[in-house]
C-alpha cells in the first residue's frame, strides 16, 4: 500500500461512497455520493431518479433533517454528511398573483 | 365543486405515499414546528409552532384535503385549533409575507371579507379554483413538486410560522367619557 492509499484509510477513504435519503416532494430516493461531490451533484442525481426533471435545479431548495438550508456548491464532507442521513428537496414557491 | 371523482383507491394510496414520506421527516417537524394533529383520509390538519420565538405559540392551524388527488391540487383552509373552524383573512393575524424578485411584496393569504382565507400559491387548489387564476390550471403543475403535502407545510412554515420571532402588544388610547351635571 503507497503512503497516499494509508492516506485514505481502510477500504480506499477519500473514494468510498455513502448512500443518502433524499426525499423529493413526496419521493424517496437513494443517492450514492463522494464525499467531494457537492451538494448540486447530489440534488441532481436526486432530482433525475424521482424524475421531477421540470423545473431548474436553482428553483429547488435542499434542507437537512435539523431543517437548515443546504448551500448547493459547497461538498457533501463540508456537512459531515455520513451514510443514511435524509435530505429533502423542495420546490421553491412560485410566483402567484 | 365537491365529492369524490377519481378512484378513492388511487387517491388514497397517493395519499399514504405523501404522509408516508412527509414522517420520514419527523426531525425536521420538530425543529420547524410542524405538529400533525391527525391524518386520515383525506385531511391531514397540521399545527405550526413558532420555533424562532418564546414562549411559543401557534401560529396557524392548516387543514389540507387531498380529497381526489392528484387530479385535483390539495385545499388549504386555515382553521381554528381548537373549534376546527375556518378563519377569515382578518382572523388569522399573519399576512405570509414575501418579497419577490423584483423586490415587490406579496401577501400569499389572501381573503374575502366574511369567506374564508386561502392561500394563493400555485399548487393549492384555490389558488387554481379562483376565477383571476383560470389561465393557470393545476394540470399545468400536478407532478413538478408543487402541490404535495411537504410542498404545502414547507410553504405556510417559511413564509407564516417561521416568520415570527417576537410576541407584540397593541395599545389604543381612547377619549374616556364622564358624566355630565345633572
Amino acid at each position: 500500500m503507497s503512503d497516499k492509499d494509508k492516506d485514505k484509510g481502510p477500504g480506499g477513504g477519500q473514494d468510498k461512497k455513502i448512500e443518502l435519503v433524499v426525499v423529493v416532494s413526496g419521493d424517496e430516493v437513494k443517492v450514492k455520493a463522494k464525499p467531494e461531490d457537492t451538494l448540486s451533484d447530489v440534488a441532481e442525481q436526486a432530482l433525475k431518479k424521482s424524475e421531477h426533471v421540470g423545473r431548474p435545479l436553482s428553483d429547488w431548495l435542499m434542507r437537512n433533517e435539523a431543517g437548515q438550508v443546504l448551500d448547493l456548491g459547497r461538498t457533501v464532507a463540508s456537512y459531515g454528511l455520513k451514510d443514511g442521513d435524509i435530505l429533502s428537496l423542495t420546490l421553491e414557491a412560485g410566483v402567484a398573483g | 365543486m365537491s365529492g369524490q371523482v377519481v378512484d378513492p383507491r388511487v387517491s388514497r394510496a397517493k395519499f399514504e405515499r405523501e404522509l408516508k414520506q412527509f414522517r420520514r421527516l419527523e426531525a425536521m417537524h420538530r425543529q420547524r414546528g410542524w405538529w400533525i394533529m391527525s391524518a386520515e383520509f383525506p385531511v391531514v390538519q397540521v399545527a405550526f409552532a413558532t420555533p424562532n420565538c418564546r414562549p411559543v405559540a401557534i401560529a396557524v392551524c392548516a387543514r389540507i384535503d387531498f380529497t381526489n388527488y392528484d387530479l385535483w391540487a390539495p385545499s388549504v383552509v386555515f382553521v381554528d385549533p381548537f373549534t376546527a373552524q375556518p378563519l377569515t383573512l382578518e382572523q388569522i393575524a399573519l399576512p405570509f409575507a414575501r418579497a419577490l424578485p423584483d423586490g415587490t411584496p406579496q401577501n400569499l393569504i389572501q381573503g374575502h371579507a366574511g369567506r374564508p382565507a386561502f392561500l394563493c400559491l400555485p399548487g393549492v387548489r384555490e389558488y387554481h379554483d379562483h376565477p383571476a387564476h383560470s389561465g393557470d390550471s393545476w394540470l399545468l403543475h400536478r407532478g413538478s413538486g408543487e402541490g404535495g403535502l411537504q410542498f404545502i407545510v414547507d410553504k405556510i412554515s417559511t413564509y407564516g410560522s417561521e416568520t415570527v420571532t417576537n410576541l407584540g402588544v397593541q395599545m389604543r388610547v381612547t377619549l374616556q367619557q364622564g358624566f355630565a351635571p345633572p
